[in-house]
């Protein structure tokens, strides 16, 4: 209060927002009205401030330059943990992990060099951006560190994936431009075991050994094709045809293959399961499926093939499983069996079951693998069918 | 009545594919010729009739479809020859493409042996 019974601007802010207009005329003590008047908006103003606080999604913490938490707002007292009294009071060094320890570090470097500070935190697969500023407090003449968060895992990971596509991308023209090269020796490999053999007919030890160099070439070969058709972008070429002839021609090669690990494959294929299909690669997806379920096999285990139309809600399908005895897949790993490199088996690509899933969702099917209720894997794929003008 | 051997005309740039294709052929009792150009496989086909030609779609570097040029040569002059392509590169297109312009069969490498004189045999039983 001035000595002559003037009182000073009670709150600047207040009077430049012209909250308090309408109370003109020589500033003089206020009235006990004026003052509760000004508490309410104090008050309500205070709680707007809150509010808008506790609404922003990005962590805010206001800290003394030792570190000492001051005020948070929801979303940073949400990730310190507590209510806002356990939270407050506490250093911002809440442990000795992250994000934690980086905030202490950010906290410091405002504290000694004066100057706005950025980092970048990463843990357990989240990301955050964190910038820190600083102010002179006018209450108690101690400065503030403003600290910001903000989440951008989602961030990181897309642009991740934008990156790993890129690369995929430049790999499979890479890969593939290599793969196609690679057909011509193993034709010519292949031709001239043929051709020996031709020579040499009736050698038992000879025709052996070139069953094992064609397997050998087979398996260098599917590699290879896998490659190809996953570094390659397909123009589908969509024609109608009959899901059990292509399955009738996987099975009859597959079965070779099997012989050679002492495993059978049995085939239940219901006859005219016809629907629009590019035949090459459905073949190719099933004949993964088929190998995929031999080489999880023991010797003298049975893999199974079955087809059928079905109907589910009165609209038809066409449902193929492919199963096998073997030790199933790992239920931890279920949820990533389908994405590209992802493989435990020796030899393996880890693209075998990315093309198939590729290849099925090119045909508006649908796939599901998980394991068969006594044991071993099943994978069933699922095809629409649409009716024929 | 003694049957005068087929002859079967081998057109590939790689010098060890004709080497092996020939010797499984003759095995099997054809007489065998190559050529590994275009221009080369042309001059004798102009010198001679043959019954089955198997032909590599690609006889230069990147890019190429010289096969369907033999193709095409052969399906114009030589009504009774048979020809089969076979491409490390076929596309469903370039594989269309060949059935137009007159091939008997096409086939992707890698086929065995057995399989590619299994479609030649069909072919010149055909005839």
């Amino acid at each position: 209060m001035g000595e002559n019974g003037h009182s000073k601007v009670p709150r600047a802010s207040a009077w430049n927002a012209g909250v308090l207009a309408g109370w003109t005329g020589t500033v003089s003590a206020p009235p006990a009205r004026v003052t509760d008047e000004l508490q309410q908006i104090i008050l309500k103003k205070s709680y707007e401030w809150t509010q808008t606080f506790d609404a922003i999604a990005l962590p805010v913490f206001i800290t003394r330059m030792d570190g000492t938490i001051m005020r948070v707002n929801r979303a940073a007292r949400d990730l310190v943990g507590g209510t806002f009294q356990e939270v407050l009071g506490r250093n911002i060094a809440v442990s000795e992990v992250e994000p934690w320890k980086t905030l202490a570090d950010t906290v410091a470097a405002v504290r000694d060099s004066r100057t706005p500070c950025t980092a970048q935190i990463e843990d357990k697969g989240r990301f955050w951006d964190v910038t820190a500023a600083w102010y002179a407090s006018t209450a108690d003449a101690e400065d503030r560190v403003i600290i910001v968060m903000r989440d951008t895992t989602d961030f990181v990971r897309l642009s991740e994936s934008v990156r790993r596509g890129e690369q995929l991308a430049a790999l499979g023209e890479l890969v593939g431009g290599v793969a196609h090269e690679v057909r011509n020796p193993i034709f010519g490999i292949g031709i001239t075991i043929d051709t020996m053999q031709q020579l040499l007919p009736d050698n038992p030890e000879i025709n052996e050994l070139a069953d094992v160099l064609r397997g050998w070439l087979g398996r260098l070969n599917r590699l290879m094709e896998n490659l190809l058709a996953y570094g390659k972008t397909w123009t589908l070429s969509l024609t109608e045809g009959s899901l059990d002839k292509v399955l009738e021609v996987v099975v009859d090669g597959c079965r070779q293959i099997a012989a050679q690990s002492s495993v059978s494959v049995t085939a239940d294929i219901e006859p005219e399961l016809v629907m629009l299909m590019d035949t090459h690669r459905l073949g190719h997806a099933f004949e993964n499926l088929v190998i995929n379920a031999i080489q999880h096999s023991s010797m003298r285990q049975t893999v199974f093939v079955a087809a059928r139309r079905e109907s589910v809600d009165g609209r038809e399908q066409l449902v193929c499983s492919v199963r096998d005895h073997g030790p199933g897949f790992n239920p931890a790993e279920l949820p990533r069996i389908f994405e590209p490199f992802f493989t435990k088996r020796r030899g393996g690509t880890g693209l075998g079951l990315s093309i198939v899933q590729r290849v099925v969702d090119e045909h508006g099917g649908t796939i599901n693998a998980g394991n068969a209720e006594d044991g071993g894997a099943l994978v069933t794929v699922r095809f629409p069918v649409f009716a024929h003008d | 009545m003694l049957k005068v051997a087929d002859r079967i005309l081998i057109v590939d740039d790689e010098e060890l594919i004709v080497l092996t294709m020939r010797r499984y052929f003759e095995g099997l009792g054809y007489h065998v010729d190559a050529a590994h150009e275009l221009e080369e496989a042309q001059a004798l086909l102009a010198n001679r009739q043959y019954d089955l030609v198997i032909c590599d779609l690609r006889l230069t570097g990147i890019g190429g479809v010289e096969g369907l040029q033999i193709v095409a040569d052969i399906h114009q002059r030589c009504a009774n020859t048979r020809v089969v392509l076979l491409s490390a590169f076929g596309t469903p297109e370039i594989e269309r493409e060949s059935y137009n312009r007159g091939a008997d069969a096409f086939l992707h490498k890698p086929k065995s042996m057995m399989e590619i004189a299994s479609v030649a045999m069909n072919l010149l039983e055909q005839r």
